[in-house]
């Protein structure tokens, strides 16, 4: 037996696992070998240091899940062949009631009822009029009739335009009126005829409009010549941007010489009024989706020349993201509006240093090779805003304010915010106080300002929310400043925080004037952060403007995990601003940049006098928040041209002056303090010089640089050069860094779904 | 009572005869022990709880079948390495074992600098059991079950040898390896060099 051997048996022998006579020749060994005396030590003292990492208990929710199986699970449940016969006859069972289904839908044509005020607030034609069935269903509703209705005997329309244009004043009217492509008001005439309607003009308005047009034959009134009510039903509609017109296609013969109905002639009474929509457009039944984006132009290369200041306000929006994001997981790609790339970029951390002691926050620059145009440079601008622990953030006076309306009853909205609102109340440290409006039809405080102490008292309120009724925005933003105010803690962080789905659509909640009224409010140090939840009916450029204006940010909700993101692991950015009004202004220098791009901020553009002056809004950074801008840069040696504008004449050109230096660009910012009384603003220089161009460059830069291309190939923009989906994955994955909560991984997989949908359908060659 | 000290196999046998109560005692007697070897095995709690409840749930399917030789205690712990093993090749998140106790997400084990340094009473028995498990972590799965069959459930060889399907002979050399390695990877405070408690 070698000593090789001997060495197994002596940790045998430790156990006390070894036959008779091996024992003995263990027992033999170790009296002579030193070394294998000190393993047999080593063993037995191994053993009791092992023994320190203790046994841990089975939670006791898993041992009572385990043991109620017991009482389930006596016999086995499911043998591999139940399973498949269940699992078939399942199949089989939803194939059944599927397809008949599938089937009649397409035949089908639906006529859901929506309230004409409440999905349509604005007199625009709408941006997406496919996901935009709007007011024309409204038409299809039945109009108030007037009491003195009555069902009349009809014969054929004919007759009756036949009298209209025998009276040749209203037909010249009516021919009058076709022509501006309007209604045939009836208001100046005292005849029952305006009822009828060319199909003509009924048609252009529809081309007009794009939109549904309902027929009806019109009832008349009976008894008096005043009473034609057509006109006015049609007058309403048509302030709303909407053309429901009437026509009879049977009406009324009248006596010649009374113009009174014939009873006598008219031959069988007909039924009543006949609604159906014009045949071309059928609209089969869906929930009317009233999502609205604000139309956005991308910003263009602007030649330095002319333009050589680039001013803009700083976004810590995430929102558009996370919107995109729902858009994709549900296999659809998300409209062009709703793609804001500076928010994409935003959304994610970026690894920036960390600012020194007197200042909220560092300036990182960085210059390198841009990636989706080999001839040009990017310019990176990173903002990281100084860490606060929570224990450091200084006391809060929270109002939370709930939307409750109707329209808030689904999954992923009023119960999405309850839970989101847990997690923000199990935060709360007694310092801090919180204080519950909701607002539906009406506003209504729920809970008085409470210590964080109590959470149970705050969580029982929130359990408690239910939602129904219209929805009173104004009143309720009313209310929450107020509240807000009475509690108001003077060195703290005093916050509203709506939760809502952005549809304001009952008081005089115009934008503009809620937007006064916030900006008012404003200035007594309240901020406004608005959480948005839901999909279907979401406002997202509307709640963007309200947290914007209210000195706040704007997050989209769609799931517990981006409530996580935003109300635990940032709530320090979430809740606490360290530095407002921030703006940055870019200074190019001509002699090394002919033209330049800034990539996304399109709605945060301010005009280069805008930045020296402190009145002026502008965004506002969160503790241990990042912001970062990219910038497209032609270098001044490119053979592109850019604006056709001549060389001006009594301009100096020479860029002499300042060709000898290596700077490409000098980065100023303009911040306040938020908790300084005084309103004025400080200001922070830094420059990038060509020298620091570097390839391929830091990881932050290259992660930007491929969000920003991702960014560009879902809004299909004209910049985006070689970008292509794989690209932006090659990219990305080689820069994902730490990603401690896996949302470079995600971003990835996103990209990968996008990459699988867009696939523009192009002219087939066969058809040349 | 004399059910309390009726043999596995014979509880089983009266558990396929109906006997609920007989199930009850199984799982309270092995519940502990299956729970912890999985949880060290696996190093992850939900792994470890799945474990337990498929190994249970493999009972009440009357999957396990008494014969003369196959040890209850030997099959159950098959069972449940067997469901941790898959549990990892399908590559189910791996949360290190002390973030399962709070949620809160990024706090992977406590870093102890330099062990190597410290002496054994500055070391408190949270940072012991990181260092052990660390080290364990660290086996081959066959070594690391052997091991963890033996130190913490106390198996005879021949039961590990049942559990891993192997002879004798290979259980002596699994654990003599998985110890030669600790010896390596374990800082000499914890193997007996200087003070022991």
């Amino acid at each position: 037996m070698t000593h090789d051997d001997i060495k197994i048996l002596i940790s045998a022998y430790a156990d006390g696992e070894v036959t008779p006579s091996e024992k003995d020749i263990v027992e033999e060994h170790l009296a002579a070998c030193a070394e294998c005396q000190k393993d047999f030590k080593t063993y037995k003292a191994m053993s009791t240091s092992l023994s320190k990492w203790s046994n841990e208990t089975l939670s006791p929710d898993e041992e009572i899940n385990v043991q109620k199986s017991f009482e389930q699970r006596r016999e086995p449940m499911f043998t591999k062949r139940t399973a498949v016969i269940l699992a078939t006859t399942l199949f089989l069972v939803i194939l059944i009631v599927t397809v008949p289904q599938i089937i009649f839908q397409k035949k089908q044509i639906g006529y859901p009822s929506s309230d004409i005020g409440d999905t349509y607030p604005s007199v625009n034609p709408p941006q997406y009029l496919h996901q935009t069935p709007l007011v024309q269903r409204t038409g299809i509703q039945k109009p108030m009739l007037p009491k003195i209705y009555q069902p009349l005997p009809v014969v054929n329309t004919r007759v009756e335009m036949q009298l209209a244009f025998n009276k040749g004043a209203q037909g010249r009217l009516k021919a009058a009126a076709d022509d501006i492509g309007d209604q045939y008001s009836s208001a100046v005439q005292s005849r029952p005829m305006q009822l009828a309607m060319d199909k003509k003009d009924s048609e252009s308005s529809r081309a007009k409009y794009g939109l549904m047009t309902t027929f009806a034959s019109a009832p008349v009134g009976v008894g008096s010549h005043q009473e034609y009510w057509g006109n006015a039903q049609v007058g309403a509609n048509a302030n709303l941007g909407v053309r429901a017109s009437l026509r009879a296609p049977e009406a009324t013969l009248y006596d010649a010489n009374t113009y009174r109905p014939n009873y006598w002639n008219n031959p069988v009474p007909s039924p009543v009024a006949q609604w159906y929509p014009v045949q071309p457009y059928p609209m089969p039944y869906e929930e009317p989706n009233t999502e609205q984006y604000d139309h956005f132009q991308e910003n263009t290369f602007l030649g330095v020349k002319d333009n050589p200041l680039s001013t803009f306000s700083i976004d810590v929006d995430t929102a558009s993201y996370s919107n995109l994001r729902r858009f994709l997981m549900q296999g659809q790609l998300p409209p062009k509006d709703a793609v804001h790339i500076e928010e994409m970029i935003n959304y994610f951390h970026y690894d920036y240093p960390q600012p020194g002691w007197n200042v909220p926050f560092s300036i990182t620059t960085e210059l390198t090779p841009c990636p989706w145009m080999r001839t040009h440079q990017l310019a990176l601008v990173g903002l990281q805003g100084k860490k606060i622990t929570l224990e450091n953030l200084p006391p809060s006076n929270l109002v939370l304010l709930v939307d409750v309306s109707g329209s808030m009853g689904e999954d992923d909205k009023l119960p999405l915010v309850k839970s989101a609102l847990h997690l923000l109340v199990e935060q709360l440290r007694p310092e801090d106080s919180i204080s519950l409006a909701i607002f539906s039809g009406a506003a209504q405080r729920v809970l008085e300002p409470t210590s964080g102490r109590d959470k149970d008292t705050i969580l029982n309120v929130i359990d408690n929310l239910q939602a129904g009724g219209s929805t009173n925005g104004e009143d309720g933003l009313e209310l929450a400043y107020q509240m807000a105010k009475e509690n108001f803690k003077p060195n703290g962080n005093n916050r509203i925080i709506v939760t809502t789905d952005g549809d304001f659509n009952v008081g005089t909640s115009n934008d503009g004037e809620l937007i006064q009224m916030i900006e008012k409010k404003r200035e007594e140090g309240t901020y406004l952060t608005v959480l948005g939840f839901g999909m279907g009916n979401l406002k997202a450029s509307r709640m963007e403007k309200l947290a914007d204006s209210g000195n706040g940010n704007y997050a989209y909700i769609d799931s517990m995990d981006e409530a996580r993101k935003v109300l635990v692991a940032q709530l320090g950015g979430t809740i606490d601003a360290i530095a407002k009004d921030v703006k940055v202004q870019v200074e190019f220098n001509p002699a090394l940049v002919k033209a330049y791009r800034l990539i996304g901020y399109e709605k945060r553009m301010l005009k280069k006098e805008d930045f020296n002056n402190d009145k002026k809004d502008a965004g506002e950074l969160g503790a241990g928040g990042t912001v970062t801008a990219l910038y497209e840069i032609v270098p001044a040696n490119s053979k592109e041209s850019f604006g056709s504008v001549d060389a001006l004449k009594y301009q100096s050109a020479s860029a002499s002056a300042t060709s000898d230096t290596d700077e490409v660009m000098t980065v100023k910012l303009r911040y306040k303090n938020p908790k300084s009384k005084d309103d004025k603003s400080k200001l922070i220089v830094n420059t990038i010089k060509n020298t620091q161009m570097s390839a391929p460059g830091s990881e932050n830069i290259r992660f930007a640089a491929a969000v920003a291309e991702f960014g560009m190939l879902l809004r299909d923009s004209e910049y985006k050069g070689t970008s292509s989906y794989l690209k932006v994955i090659n990219e990305a994955q080689l820069a994902t860094g730490e990603d401690k909560d896996g949302q470079r991984a995600e971003f990835l997989d996103l990209v990968q779904k996008a990459g699988l949908m867009d696939h523009p359908i192009k002219p087939s060659k066969a058809t040349e | 009572m004399v059910i309390e000290n009726t043999q596995d196999e014979e509880l089983i046998r009266r558990y396929y005869a109906a006997d609920q109560e007989a199930l009850k005692v199984i799982f309270q007697r092995h519940k502990e022990g299956l729970f912890n070897f999985a949880l060290r095995f696996s190093g992850n709690r939900a792994d470890a709880e799945d474990a337990v409840s498929h190994t249970f749930m493999m009972v009440c399917e009357k999957r396990y079948t008494i014969k003369p030789g196959a040890s209850f205690k030997t099959w159950a712990y098959a069972v449940a390495r067997n469901s941790c093993l898959s549990k990892m090749r399908t590559g189910a998140k791996f949360f290190p074992l002390w973030s399962s106790k709070n949620d809160s997400g990024h706090e992977g084990p406590i870093d102890v600098i330099d062990p190597q340094g410290i002496a054994r009473d500055q070391l408190d028995q949270k940072e012991i059991a990181v260092l052990l498990q660390k080290a364990i972590n660290k086996l081959g799965p066959q070594q690391k079950e052997a091991l963890l069959l033996r130190e913490y459930q106390g198996f005879s060889y021949e039961e590990i040898a049942q559990v891993l399907q192997c002879s004798l002979e290979k259980v002596k050399v699994l654990i003599f390896r998985a110890r030669s390695y600790l010896k390596e990877a374990l800082p000499p405070v914890l193997l007996g060099e200087g003070e022991l408690k």
